[in-house]
């Protein structure tokens, strides 16, 4: 009897481990992982904007657009939806300037979004200054 | 809608939590039990009222505090040691009508705390406490000397008189089977039973159950002039 609640509460404790841990690590992994991949796209615009390579970079707006929307549903569970909002605003922006081939706001908002990008890889990183 | 509808999913998942976290909860708290129910309280209220919150930011937190504690009960309920340092130890305030100043420092319990504790237990005077203890849930014990004890039936030598577990029979109308063969009654001998009472129907019934002396009682339900049977 009083072995079998032992088990009973190792077992519950077990589940809530992997549950809450669970639920973080994969909250983390995906938040990395799509930032990673946003960055990267990002990055290959701002390449193509300094070439002036205004083809190539309107190509890669669109392209970034189209993962955008998808990444943005993913991250509405994860992450507060006024850094959702921001990040969203800056990428809108810096499609319009692509759009109209304007090479210095397009750079500079590349650079905001970029910064956004990594504000959010690393604010849910389990590091120590995240913790405290 | 949206705020609705992750209102009733947090008030659910802290009504699952607080009902897996055990009854002691809601009544005798201990410190580290006071502290969790003040936090998830908190926690579900902010992701309730503010939808740019992710659900899962509140649930996490609550789910890591059930985590804790149980942790923490599961320790209590396995080691002393563990028990006296989660939750402390029960101290003695008053030892044999005298007020212990050192337990009472190290507790920082005031006389007049103690004094308006023993008021409340009916005992005006310190003389008259053999023992006080200020239990691990911060409420005060008392035991009085033999002299200033209640009379009890023993004392009276009265015959003993065996109490039996009341049972509810009738709630509202409704029979509760269960308790109903737990009082050895079939619905046959209940309703003869309410017939004699002048009840015909179960409907009528607000409440029935046999008490702790084995008597039966019911009260019907109220009727436009406040009548009722007992």
């Amino acid at each position: 009897m009083r072995y079998g609640f032992t088990v009973k509460v190792i077992i519950s404790l077990l589940i809530l481990i992997f549950l809450t841990f669970g639920v973080g690590l994969y909250a983390l992994i995906t938040i990395r992982r799509t930032c990673a991949e946003l960055y990267n796209e990002v990055d290959k615009a701002e390449k193509f904007i300094l070439q002036e390579n205004w083809i190539k970079a309107k190509e890669q707006s669109t392209l970034i657009n189209n993962k955008w929307q998808k990444i943005r549903k993913e991250w509405a569970m994860l992450i507060d939806h006024r850094e959702i909002d921001k990040m969203h605003e800056s990428m809108m922006r810096m499609a319009a300037y692509i759009k109209l081939e304007e090479d210095d706001d397009a750079l500079v908002e590349c650079a905001v979004l970029k910064e956004l990008i990594k504000h959010i890889a690393d604010k849910d990183s389990p590091v120590i200054q995240n913790i405290f | 809608m949206v705020t609705a509808i992750r209102t009733i999913i947090l008030y659910a998942l802290v009504i699952v939590v607080m009902r897996i976290m055990g009854k002691r909860q809601i009544g005798q708290l201990q410190p580290f039990e006071l502290a969790i129910a003040i936090m998830i309280s908190e926690l579900a209220a902010v992701p309730m009222q503010d939808t740019g919150i992710p659900l899962i930011n509140g649930m996490i937190p609550i789910l890591t505090l059930l985590l804790a504690q149980i942790t923490l009960s599961f320790l209590s309920i396995k080691s002393i040691k563990a028990r006296s340092i989660i939750s402390g130890k029960p101290r003695i305030l008053i030892n044999n009508g005298k007020i212990n100043e050192h337990n009472l420092r190290l507790e920082m319990y005031t006389v007049n705390d103690l004094m308006e504790q023993l008021r409340i237990k009916d005992i005006c005077n310190i003389e008259d406490v053999e023992y006080a203890i200020l239990e691990t849930n911060g409420q005060l014990s008392v035991l009085p000397k033999y002299s200033k004890s209640p009379v009890k039936a023993e004392d009276l030598k009265l015959p003993e008189k065996k109490q039996i577990l009341p049972v509810d029979i009738i709630i509202d109308g409704k029979i509760l089977y269960e308790n109903l063969s737990q009082a050895g009654i079939s619905i046959e001998s209940l309703r003869n039973i309410l017939r004699t009472k002048g009840i015909n129907n179960i409907s009528e019934v607000f409440f029935a159950g046999i008490n702790s002396d084995g008597n039966f009682f019911a009260q019907t339900r109220d009727l436009p002039h406040g009548e009722g049977n007992n």
